[in-house]
């Protein structure tokens, strides 16, 4: 089973600070591979690739880091989730890890009976209405850090700031928005819990070859 | 021996990685295991490590740079050993322009869109050829019409490096540059009859200047359409008759415009980071004025009634003949019409105005006979030619648009709700 920590509410150098250490641990040996679950205040963060022309708002100043992708909000209401996971046992292949992440937040969306998809080209997780949620990954020695954050009941105003993921006027979405009524995040993790283990082995299965080459 | 650092494949689905950053520079002494630099694909980032210690030699991609993978983006060597032969940095040397002859004069007003066109152009890798040289400078040769056997290399082993090509490219003319193939605006003199030379103009120049960015850049494909008028000529004698006067180009305007809305990908520019989708569809128009065409826009092309984009466009038109037309009436076009059926041709394609999606070429309206229904009939036709940028958009989305811009100029009532 995978193991989950749900950490409430925590500010983004807090939660980074400890993805450092469990994925230093992982590569070590000393921790298993853990998905972190949680919110953080509001936040704007940049890929290192990412573009200073998509903040349209001075007054945005985003923290850049190390994962792919353009500029972000996360805030109350986004649940976060951040699998500090070992790629190089798990058959090395970052966009299929990409494709597995997408397809989590697939099944969640349709446990809210939202029908989301992909957009080839476009990573993430996208409605008729506008992206759900924002995927972005770094990967150091084949262990991951950050993931993805899925609008519940995000303040999609602070989006207006940014040209979301780098495109302009991207439209933006949450799971409350597309209910019509109010989506409790303790559900929302729920549904996290349910699909995450059996998606996980159904994608990433451990692949011994590799994880012996590496030992 | 040096040894290569390229660009990892990180999934199967993998062709090809941004260079996010290096972490390690020049000079610097590299352990194996430590982090060089940090990789993109789609939106992972990755930290590539260096699996052989040594001293960073060379890097040979710059950050933000996209290769394919395989590409040899770094050379690790033993400390000491002396790989790129580095010139101490010289003050960028400006060639003297008053030497230059007319052509180079051309090219050298012409270095923003050369760069961009190096940057945006994603070529695959060239494996052929005897000269030793990374995948990147097989391209920029390439792309420069450079026979890099003329190249003297000053890397490892005689390897042809940038500097080197760049060097090769700054010499002066009088070095003989044989392998350069020079632009194509360039008036060859030596094509035997003696020419007048007309000097250009300014507008023919700016023309030149963009259909050659776009020319280079922007990979075109065309896809045609019949198109039956009928409906839309008789709509437009009823309003005329309401004392409502709009053009036949103002319908296929305002028919390109509603079409676009559901076709956003082709109201859109190529950019490194992706498709620039806009939120605003600015129809540009091309219109023939006096020694070259501008091309005036109308903005926000789809919100408009058909009323007021007809008054708007013959307003532009007729300023842009007179030349009355300011600066920002010709720019932030998002997409372009032109109609060459005044002049009664059958069908043509249009190059794409730079840093747009595609072009809508439309040609004459006129009497045909089509089948319907297993009877021949009389039919107003007109073919219009799609020409799109195949980084952005694949035939099929080419078909899709003409097929729904056929819909809506051949039940042009729609225009009216």
């Amino acid at each position: 089973m995978m193991k989950i920590r749900d950490l409430g509410l925590m500010d983004f150098a807090g939660a980074y600070a400890l993805q450092e250490q469990l994925a230093e641990d992982l590569f070590k040996g000393l921790e298993a591979e853990t998905l972190l679950l949680l919110e953080h205040p509001p936040v704007y963060t940049i890929g290192r690739g990412g573009s200073e022309k998509n903040i349209l708002d001075d007054a945005v100043e985003p923290i850049r880091i190390n994962r792919g992708g353009d500029v972000t909000f996360h805030g109350p209401g986004q649940l976060i989730g951040y699998p500090i996971i070992d790629l190089g046992a798990r058959g090395r292949d970052l966009h299929r890890y990409l494709r597995f992440l997408e397809e989590l937040l697939i099944r969640i969306a349709g446990d809210f009976k939202v029908k989301a998809n992909r957009f080839s080209g476009r990573t993430g997780v996208w409605t008729g209405q506008g992206k759900l949620a924002s995927i972005g990954v770094g990967v150091r020695r084949w262990i991951t850090m950050h993931g993805f954050a899925l609008n519940v009941s995000t303040d999609l105003e602070r989006f207006s700031a940014i040209n979301p993921c780098g495109i302009a006027a991207c439209p933006v979405t949450s799971l409350e928005d597309l209910c019509g009524i109010s989506v409790p995040m303790e559900e929302v993790k729920e549904a996290v819990r349910r699909h995450f283990d059996p998606l996980f082995r159904q994608w990433l299965p451990v692949d011994r070859k590799s994880a012996a080459c590496d030992a | 021996m040096a040894s290569e650092i390229t660009m990892p494949k990180l999934s199967d689905t993998m062709e090809e990685g941004t260079l996010v950053s290096w972490k390690k520079s020049v000079g610097e002494k590299v352990k194996r295991g430590d982090i060089i630099a940090e990789i993109e694909t789609d939106k992972a980032n990755m930290d590539l490590e260096a699996f052989v210690s040594g001293v960073l030699l060379e890097t040979l991609v710059k950050p933000g740079e996209v290769v394919p993978v395989g590409t040899v983006i770094a050379l690790v060597g033993e400390a000491g050993e002396k790989p790129a032969a580095k010139s101490p940095v010289e003050p960028e040397r400006k060639p003297a322009e008053v030497e230059q002859p007319k052509p180079q004069e051309i090219k050298a007003s012409l270095p923003e869109e050369e760069k961009k066109a190096e940057k945006t152009e994603k070529v695959a890798v060239d494996i052929s050829g005897e000269e030793k040289a990374s995948p990147l400078v097989r391209r920029m040769a390439r792309e420069k019409g450079v026979d890099l056997g003329q190249v003297k290399g000053t890397g490892p082993e005689g390897r042809i490096l940038r500097e080197d090509l760049e060097k090769y490219l700054e010499a002066p003319e009088k070095a003989g540059k044989e392998g350069i193939v020079e632009p194509p605006e360039a008036i060859s003199e030596a094509a035997g009859a003696e020419g007048k030379v007309e000097p250009f103009t300014r507008m023919r120049k700016a023309i030149a200047r963009s259909v050659v960015a776009s020319w280079r850049t922007i990979p075109h494909f065309a896809v045609s359409i019949s198109v039956d008028m009928g409906a839309a000529e008789a709509m437009q004698r009823s309003l005329r008759e309401a004392g409502v006067s709009v053009s036949i180009n103002d319908l296929i305007i305002k028919a390109s415009a509603m079409t676009l809305r559901k076709h956003p990908r082709l109201n859109a520019s190529f950019s490194d980071d992706g498709t620039v989708l806009y939120p605003e569809i600015n129809i540009g128009i091309a219109v023939s004025v006096e020694g070259g065409l501008l091309i005036p826009v109308v903005e926000n092309s789809d919100t408009l009634s058909l009323k007021e984009l007809a008054a708007k466009s013959r307003d532009l038109v007729e300023r842009a003949r007179q030349g009355k037309i300011s600066e920002p009436e010709i720019s932030g076009g998002t997409f372009t019409v032109s109609n060459l059926g005044m002049f009664g041709v059958d069908e043509f394609s249009a190059i794409i105005y730079p840093n747009q999606a595609a072009v809508l070429a439309v040609a004459a309206i006129h009497d045909s006979v089509v089948v319907r229904e297993g009877r021949i009939v009389p039919a107003r036709m007109m073919q219009a030619t799609l020409s799109a940028d195949h980084r952005l958009v694949d035939g099929t989305d080419a078909a899709r648009f003409l097929s729904d811009l056929k819909k809506n100029l051949e039940n042009p009532l729609v225009m009216l709700v």
